[in-house]
C-alpha cells in the first residue's frame, strides 16, 4: 500500500517517538538558521517600527516619476509609479513632522490631479513601533501563563511544558523565515504571530488529548512503554493533523492569492504569509517536537522507567517466551499499527514497525485476550476488569456493553488508581 | 423513527437562529459598521504626555477626549469618533475632502482664559439674534471654534454647567472683553465640600477650589476688583472661564468684595455648585492650566478607493478560502463533506451576522483585520468535522457500524474540542483585552468564531451527521468517506 493510501486508512506506522534525534537535529538546525537570522540579517521591520511614512495616491492623469519627486521635494526616500493598471504612485518618507506630512499630501494631490483625501497615508513615529510591540510581548506573556496553567490542570504540567517548547520553535522558525526572506515586519505581521500560538498550541492539545487517552490506561502490568502509547497517539492524528492543517492553510492560501494579486490587500498578504509559515510550523511540531518530549521526560519518571524495563525484558525473552511473558498488545488496540509497535521483536525506541497489516482480526490473539483477564484479575483487578475486550469485527456486541468496556471510561480507574 | 426528534430540535434551532439574525439584519437594514480601512478615512493615534512627567491620569484622559471632542465636531464633521485606547486617544475621522485641517486643529492645545463678562442675552431675548451676538450659533461650533482671540472683545456660548463641553443649540452668549489670566496663571483647581465657618461643619454644597500662581493671583484680584466696583446682579460683576472657545462657567464676584480690591491670596472659591458641578468643572480648568501634550505618533488616511479595494480582496480572499475547503472535504469525506458544507456555511453565516448585529448593538467596526479573523476562523470551524471525522473512522474501524460510531465518536471528539476551543479562545480573548490597535478587530472576529463554533458542533455537526448516518445511502460504503476508509 501506498504512503498515502496508508494515511488516508488511518494505518500509518511511522515511530515518531523513536525517531526523535532526526527531527530534533533537524529542528535544532532550523531554530539556529533562524536564531542566526534574526540576529544577521535582522527582520527587516515596516515604518509602523522604525518611524516614517507613506503616501499612495491612484492619479488621475498621467504621471511621472520625475514629477512626482519635484511636487514631493528632497523628503522623499523612495518614489514608486507601478506600471501596470490601475497606475499608484508610492512615495515613502522617513519620519516627518505633522505639518511636514501635510504638504507632501498636498504636492502629491495636486501632481496627480486628485482631491487631497484621495491620497491615502500613513505617517507613523517612532515611539509607534515600540508601544505596539511592547503591548503585544505582555499579551504573549499572559497568554503563556494562562495556557500553562491551563494545560497543567486539564493535563499535566510536562505536557505544558512540552507545548510552549513547540510554541517557541514555531515562533522562531516564523521569525526566521521573515528575517532570511526579507518579508517586512508590519502590525499584521504581529497579529499572525499572536495567531500561531493559538494555532500551535491547538494543534499540539489535539495530540495531547490523545496521549493521555492512550497512556492513562498504562500499569505496571502493561506490556507498552509511555512511548509506544505515545508514537500510537501521535499516528492516530497524524491524519487529524494533516488534515486540519490543510482547512486552516487552504483560506489562508486564498489570503495570499488575493494578497499578491489584488490591490489594497497588503495587509491582508503580510498576514497571511507569517500565518502560512506558522501554521506549518505547527503542525510539524504537534507532531514531531511536542509528544517525543513529553514521552522522553516520562519515561524519566520511575514508574515509567520500571514499565519500560519490564516491555523490553520481554522483548529480550522473545517471541517464543511463555505465557504470561507472551509479547503484548497495546494499551487500547485500535489499529493493526498499534499491535506491530508492542510486537517482541520491536526494541522500544529504535523499532523499525513492520508494513502495517489490513485490520483484520487475529484469532489467536483473540483467543488469548479471555485469559489475560483472568491471569492479571490477581494482582490489577480494579483496573484490568475493565480493560477492553479485543476488538472482534466479526461479531459486534450490543453498543451499551460496548461502550462501557471502551476508552475512556477505562482509563479513569487507572489513573485514580495510580494517584 | 426513534430517537429522531432528538437530533431534529437542535437542528431546527441553528436554523431559526440563523434565519433571526438574519430577519433582523434585513427587516431592520443594519448595514455592517466597516472601518475606516475599508471605507475610507483617516485614523490619528496621539500618545498623550504630561508635560510636567508622569502617567496623565484617567481623569485628564477623559477631559482631553472630551475637548478634542468637542474641536472635531467644530470642524462640521459627523460620525467622528475620539476614544481611548491603552492610554493613548484615537481620532477617527471619515472621510472628508479636508482630513488634514480636521487633524491640524485636533493637535493644538486647548486654551483657558478668564475674561470680564460685558453682557449676556439669552435664547429668548430679542439681540440673541442681533449684532455681535449673531456672529456665533451655538448649535454649529464652527461658528465660534478659534474665536477665541486672547485681546479682543468675543461673544461665545456657554455650556450647560453640569454637561458636556459641548454647548447647546439655544444657549446663553456672553459678549466679554478681552483675557485677565489664562491657562498657565492657574496652580490647580479641585472639588471640595463647602465648609461653614471655622468649625468645619459641611454645609452639603459643593464648591470649586483655585488656587493661582504668584503672576496669576495678581492678575486675578485685579480683574475681580474691577468687576466688584459693579453693583451685584450686573452681568458685568461676571467672571467668563472659557476652555476651547466654550464658556465652562461664569460667576459673579460675591457681594462682600470691594470695588478695585478684588479676591486677594492667591486662591478663591466657586461656590453654589452641586456636586456633579463640581467635579466636573475642577478638571476642565485644571486641563486648561496644564494640558496634556498631544503627540501624533500614528496617522493613517485611506482614499474611498483603497478602502473598497481592500474590502473587496478581502471578500474575494473569504470566497477563495472557503472554496478551497469545500473543495477538500468533498474531496476526502466525500458524501459527509456535504454536511462539512452546510456546517461551514451556517457558521459563516452567524459569524457574519453576528458581527453586523455587532456593530449595530456595541458599535464594533469590522476593520481588514477583523475581516482576516473571519477567514481564519473557516478552518477552525473546518476542524471541528476534521476531528469528529477522524473519531468516527476510528470507532469504525473499530468493527462499529457508522451509525453507531457517532455517538463515541462523538462524545471523545468533544472532550478534545473543549481542550483545543478553549486555548484558542483565551488567546483570543487576552489579545482582545490587552493589544492595541487592528490586532483587537482581529481578536474579536476570532473569538466570536471560536463561540459559534463550539455553539455549531453542539447544535449542528452532531444532530447532522447522527440524522445522514441513518439514511440508507450513507450505510453504503463509497458514498463516505469514512466507510471506504475501512
Amino acid at each position: 500500500m501506498s504512503l498515502a493510501s496508508r494515511m488516508y486508512h488511518g494505518e500509518t506506522s511511522y515511530d515518531f517517538v523513536g525517531r526523535r534525534r532526526l527531527w530534533f537535529s533537524i529542528s535544532a538546525v532550523l531554530v539556529l538558521i533562524s536564531l542566526v537570522s534574526l540576529v544577521w540579517p535582522g527582520l527587516n521591520f515596516g515604518i509602523d517600527f522604525k518611524g516614517g511614512a507613506v503616501f499612495r495616491v491612484q492619479p488621475e492623469r498621467p504621471v511621472t516619476e520625475a514629477e512626482v519627486r519635484r511636487a514631493v521635494g528632497s523628503a522623499a526616500e523612495v518614489v514608486q509609479v507601478t506600471e501596470q493598471a490601475p497606475v499608484q504612485v508610492i512615495v515613502q518618507t522617513e519620519e516627518l513632522p505633522a505639518a511636514e506630512v501635510t504638504r507632501i499630501r498636498t504636492g502629491l494631490a495636486r501632481v496627480s490631479g486628485v482631491q487631497l483625501n484621495a491620497v491615502s497615508t500613513e505617517s507613523i513615529g517612532s515611539k509607534w513601533g515600540s508601544t505596539v510591540s511592547r503591548k503585544a510581548v505582555i499579551a504573549l506573556l499572559v497568554f503563556l501563563v494562562v495556557v500553562t496553567v491551563y494545560v497543567s490542570l486539564r493535563m499535566e504540567f510536562k505536557m505544558a511544558v512540552a507545548a510552549l517548547v513547540a510554541l517557541l520553535h514555531d515562533l522562531i522558525i516564523t521569525g526566521g523565515i521573515f528575517a532570511l526572506s526579507r518579508f517586512e515586519v508590519t502590525p499584521a505581521t504581529v497579529i499572525a504571530l499572536l495567531t500561531i500560538l493559538g494555532y500551535s498550541l491547538y494543534d499540539t492539545v489535539v495530540v495531547f488529548d490523545k496521549v493521555r487517552e492512550n497512556t492513562g490506561s498504562l500499569t505496571a502490568m502493561s506490556r507498552t512503554t509511555y512511548s509506544q502509547a505515545t508514537n500510537l497517539a501521535i499516528n492516530q492524528t497524524v491524519m487529524r493533523s494533516l488534515n486540519t492543517s490543510m482547512a486552516s492553510l487552504l483560506p489562508i492560501l486564498g489570503l495570499l492569492l488575493v494578497g499578491s494579486y489584488l490591490l489594497g490587500a497588503e495587509t491582508l498578504k503580510d498576514l497571511a504569509l507569517a500565518l502560512f509559515v506558522g501554521v506549518a510550523a505547527g503542525a510539524y511540531s504537534s507532531i514531531f517536537i511536542a509528544p517525543p518530549l513529553v514521552a522522553m521526560w516520562k519515561e524519566r519518571e520511575p514508574r515509567y522507567a520500571q514499565l519500560r524495563a519490564r516491555v523490553e525484558r520481554l522483548a529480550a525473552q522473545g517471541p517464543g517466551a511463555e505465557r504470561p511473558e507472551r509479547p503484548e498488545r497495546p494499551v487500547r488496540a485500535a489499529t493493526g499499527t498499534a499491535r506491530q509497535a508492542g510486537r517482541p521483536a520491536a526494541r522500544e525506541g529504535r523499532s523499525r514497525p513492520a508494513p502495517a497489516r489490513p485490520p483484520e482480526p487475529e484469532p489467536e490473539l483473540a483467543e488469548h485476550d479471555e485469559e489475560d483477564l483472568e491471569e492479571a484479575a490477581g494482582t490489577e483487578s480494579a483496573v484490568v476488569a475493565q480493560t477492553p475486550a479485543r476488538r472482534q469485527p466479526q461479531k459486534p456486541r450490543p453498543t451499551q456493553q460496548r461502550r462501557k468496556s471502551s476508552g475512556r471510561q477505562q482509563s479513569r480507574p487507572a489513573k485514580r488508581r495510580r494517584r | 423513527m426513534p430517537g429522531t426528534r432528538r437530533y431534529v430540535i437542535p437542528l431546527l434551532i441553528v436554523f431559526l437562529l440563523v434565519g433571526a439574525v438574519w430577519g433582523v439584519i434585513m427587516v431592520q437594514g443594519i448595514k455592517p459598521r466597516l472601518g475606516l480601512d475599508l471605507k475610507g478615512g483617516s485614523t490619528v493615534t496621539f500618545v498623550p504626555t504630561n508635560p510636567r512627567g508622569g502617567t496623565p491620569t484617567t481623569e485628564q484622559l477623559d477631559t482631553t477626549v472630551d475637548i478634542i471632542r468637542n474641536r472635531v465636531n467644530s470642524k462640521g464633521v459627523a460620525e467622528s469618533e475620539v476614544s481611548v485606547e491603552g492610554g493613548n486617544i484615537v481620532v477617527s475621522i471619515p472621510n472628508v475632502p479636508n482630513p488634514d485641517d480636521v487633524i491640524a486643529a485636533v493637535g493644538t492645545t486647548a486654551q483657558l482664559q478668564f475674561r470680564p463678562v460685558k453682557e449676556i442675552v439669552g435664547a429668548s431675548d430679542p439681540r440673541y439674534k442681533q449684532a455681535p451676538f449673531n456672529a456665533v450659533d451655538c448649535a454649529k461650533p464652527e461658528t465660534y471654534a478659534n474665536k477665541d482671540i486672547p485681546d479682543k472683545d468675543v461673544v461665545l456660548c456657554a455650556r450647560d454647567q453640569a454637561g458636556q463641553l459641548r454647548p447647546e443649540a439655544n444657549a446663553p452668549k456672553l459678549l466679554m472683553g478681552p483675557v485677565a489670566l489664562g491657562g498657565t496663571d492657574i496652580a490647580s483647581a479641585r472639588p471640595q465640600l463647602q465648609q461653614a465657618g471655622q468649625g468645619g461643619v459641611t454645609t452639603g454644597q459643593w464648591e470649586t477650589q483655585l488656587n493661582f500662581n504668584g503672576a496669576g493671583g495678581r492678575k486675578f484680584q485685579e480683574l475681580t476688583g474691577k468687576a466688584a466696583c459693579n453693583p451685584d446682579n450686573d452681568p458685568k460683576r461676571q467672571i467668563a472661564i472659557t476652555l476651547d472657545a466654550v464658556v465652562i462657567n461664569y460667576p459673579p464676584v460675591a457681594s462682600d468684595v470691594q470695588c478695585n480690591q478684588g479676591i486677594s491670596g492667591g486662591s478663591a472659591v466657586i461656590t453654589g455648585q452641586t456636586q456633579a458641578e463640581a467635579e466636573n468643572l475642577a478638571p476642565l480648568i485644571s486641563s486648561g492650566a496644564l494640558p496634556l501634550k498631544l503627540d501624533p505618533q500614528s496617522r493613517t488616511t485611506v482614499s474611498a478607493t483603497l478602502g473598497a479595494d481592500s474590502l473587496h480582496a478581502g471578500l474575494i480572499g473569504g470566497a477563495i478560502g472557503l472554496g478551497l475547503v469545500f473543495l477538500y472535504v468533498l474531496l476526502y469525506y466525500r458524501g459527509l463533506g456535504l454536511v462539512v458544507w452546510v456546517g461551514l456555511a451556517v457558521a459563516a453565516a452567524l459569524n457574519v451576522g453576528i458581527v453586523i448585529l455587532m456593530g449595530k448593538w456595541i458599535g464594533f467596526t469590522l476593520t481588514l483585520a477583523g475581516i482576516a479573523g473571519l477567514i481564519v476562523a473557516v478552518g477552525i470551524s473546518a476542524d471541528t468535522y476534521v476531528v469528529f471525522f477522524e473519531r468516527l473512522k476510528d470507532e469504525v474501524r473499530e468493527g462499529k457500524t457508522l451509525r453507531t460510531s457517532v455517538d463515541r465518536g462523538w462524545q471523545r471528539s468533544f472532550h478534545t474540542l473543549v481542550s483545543a476551543n478553549s486555548v484558542s479562545f483565551m488567546a483570543a480573548l487576552i489579545l482582545y483585552l490587552l493589544a492595541i490597535g487592528p490586532v483587537r478587530g482581529f481578536a474579536f472576529t476570532l473569538g466570536l468564531a471560536t463561540l459559534i463554533d463550539f455553539f455549531a458542533a453542539w447544535f449542528f455537526a452532531r444532530p447532522a451527521v447522527s440524522l445522514l448516518t441513518r439514511l440508507r445511502l450513507f450505510q453504503e460504503g463509497r458514498f463516505v468517506g469514512i466507510r471506504a476508509a475501512v
